[in-house]
């Protein structure tokens, strides 16, 4: 019963301490990202300790919600009824201006989609979570 | 010129299961080994040592090298999984061989079995037990989305395109075709058109550029000592062994901005795998080229793999993979067969078992005993290739029926 509903239902992330603040910022439709004090580069995913230098002079920035696409890949067969019932979705990586490399949803026309294009991120609520998802900027 | 052998494959044992004939993970496993030590002339509490990739997806309890050795009543000095993904797998030999030469262990057992098909919904599992937990899943990636993403920048960054893709998928279908425990047998040979013609699973890949979950496998292996194995009828030496693991989730890939691997290239990237670093050892320790291989034995799950594992491999410079398959260099008739099972897109990937399904190939291959298609002239030295996870890890190994 516990895994029909399961397979029913939005996967939720599982939530790690040092992504905490990442979380509670989504649920106010803030996207936010770690930059290092120290040697000033971007630091994703969240961590407790710089991965470029090792500081522990990680703090909280907003992100400007832009990026372009890196890479993508449209599914057309969902790998459960609610990814079935949205199918085809599109998944991929964002470069966010700011220097780091975001897994997201990029929604639009598939056939609008490239590499290089610039998105812009909005919000969806999938369950108990708010998600950054992108969309094509201009398009939105 | 070769260095002396650092091990020896004394023993094999293989085992398949299907829909008609179903096996559980614990039954292949069984009879692989048994297979394994009457081949090895040896009896079980003469193994030392037992060591697995990591849990079937058919049968998820951790533990499962202490569950297989409990259920044959086999103490052992030391057992355990090695988590690499499928390149763990791999690497058991290696592990094995640096047991063997520290003269920790004479006999050490490496096997696998799955058989995700007959016992699990591997769909519906997706892409959760590869993919992160926390920033992937809630986005409902699958795994050929996932090693899409890795497609699509190889398209880009070198210029290929669907059609060179298909080009893969004929040449392992032209061996699985003939191989009477490939998955995709039944299908014949096929050609780029109908490759081309397939849905799309994960853009850009189609449904005949992706592996299939088929049947089961079981495979085992004994390994000893270069000395021991003298005594032994047909030993396969191991010449060189490598490995490196990356990562875990391609989101904390995509996010490094350098690694210790030059072979890796510039980071980010996508197109280059922890195979070309394992490659790179596998060739030092043995002091073998890519020129001595006469046979490739690779991880191709997805289409793109085949050019993507050649070139890390050093058969092709990076981007110029896909001449090796379309010169016809991988077929029967070529100087660099591979995949001569037809490989995971034809053969199918049973589960984890699949990089065993590689091994067990290359030993049937050298020995002389494949079951479906062989080259005219017999391979002496073949490169196995296991990669595991989403581009996550490598393992090569380079196998031999000489010394």
């Amino acid at each position: 019963m516990t895994e029909a509903k399961a397979l029913n239902d939005w996967p939720q992330p599982y939530r790690l301490m040092a992504a905490e603040p990442y979380w509670q910022a989504l649920s106010e439709e803030q996207l936010t990202f770690q930059r290092c004090a120290d040697c000033a580069r971007a630091v994703w995913p969240a961590h407790t300790y710089c991965t470029h230098c090792g500081s522990a002079g990680l703090s909280w920035e907003r992100s400007g919600g832009h990026g372009t696409v890196y890479s993508y890949s449209t599914i057309l067969r969902g790998p459960t009824p609610v990814w079935a019932g949205i199918a085809p979705y599109t998944v991929g990586f964002v470069e966010m201006d700011e220097g780091y490399f975001l897994f997201t949803q990029i929604e639009g026309d598939p056939d609008d989609i490239e590499i290089g294009k610039e998105v812009t991120v909005r919000y969806v609520r999938r369950g108990e979570q708010k998600l950054p998802v992108f969309t094509m900027t201009g398009n939105g | 010129m070769s260095h002396a052998p650092v091990a020896a494959v004394i023993g094999m044992g293989d085992a398949y299961a299907s829909l008609e004939n179903r096996k559980d993970p614990l039954r292949l496993a069984e009879e692989a080994t048994l297979g394994a030590l009457a081949d090895a002339g040896i009896r079980k509490d003469q193994i030392d040592a037992v060591f697995t990739g990591r849990s079937p997806w058919a049968d998820k309890r951790s533990q499962w090298s202490n569950i297989f050795i409990s259920h044959m009543q086999m103490p052992v000095t030391l057992n355990s999984e090695l988590t690499m993904h499928g390149a763990g797998l791999t690497a058991t030999i290696a592990v094995a061989s640096q047991m063997i030469a520290a003269g920790a262990a004479e006999y050490v057992l490496c096997l696998q079995s799955d058989a995700t098909q007959l016992f699990v919904d591997a769909v519906a599992m997706g892409a959760e037990a590869d993919a992160d937990p926390q920033f992937e899943v809630p986005y409902g990636p699958t795994i050929p989305a996932l090693y899409a993403q890795a497609a699509r920048r190889y398209f880009h960054e070198f210029g290929l395109t669907e059609a060179d893709l298909a080009d893969v998928a004929v040449a392992n279908q032209r061996w699985g075709a003939h191989h009477p425990h490939a998955a995709k047998a039944k299908h014949g040979e096929i050609d780029r058109a109908k490759v081309l013609a397939s849905p799309y699973v994960a853009t850009p890949l189609r449904r005949w550029m992706c592996s299939t979950w088929g049947g089961g496998t079981g495979g085992a292996l004994v390994v000893t000592s270069p000395e021991r194995a003298r005594e032994a009828r047909d030993p396969v030496y191991v010449l060189g062994y490598g490995s490196a693991s990356t990562h875990e989730y391609l989101g904390d890939r995509m996010n490094m901005r350098q690694c210790r691997y030059p072979a890796l290239g510039e980071f980010p990237n996508l197109t280059h795998t922890a195979t070309a670093e394992a490659a790179r050892q596998a060739y030092t320790r043995s002091g073998l080229t890519p020129a001595d291989i006469d046979m490739l034995q690779i991880s191709v799950n997805f289409a793109h793999m085949g050019p993507i594992v050649m070139e890390d491999l050093g058969f092709a410079k990076k981007g110029s993979g896909i001449d090796v398959y379309r010169e016809g260099r991988t077929g029967v008739d070529g100087d660099l067969p591979t995949d001569t099972n037809g490989g995971w897109l034809s053969f199918g990937q049973p589960g984890i078992s699949c990089n065993m399904d590689s091994l067990v190939e290359a030993v049937r291959q050298l020995r002389g005993q494949a079951l479906g298609l062989a080259p005219q002239r017999r391979p002496e030295t073949v490169l196995v290739q296991g990669a595991g996870g989403m581009l996550a890890a490598g393992s090569v190994l380079l196998l031999s029926s000489s010394t």
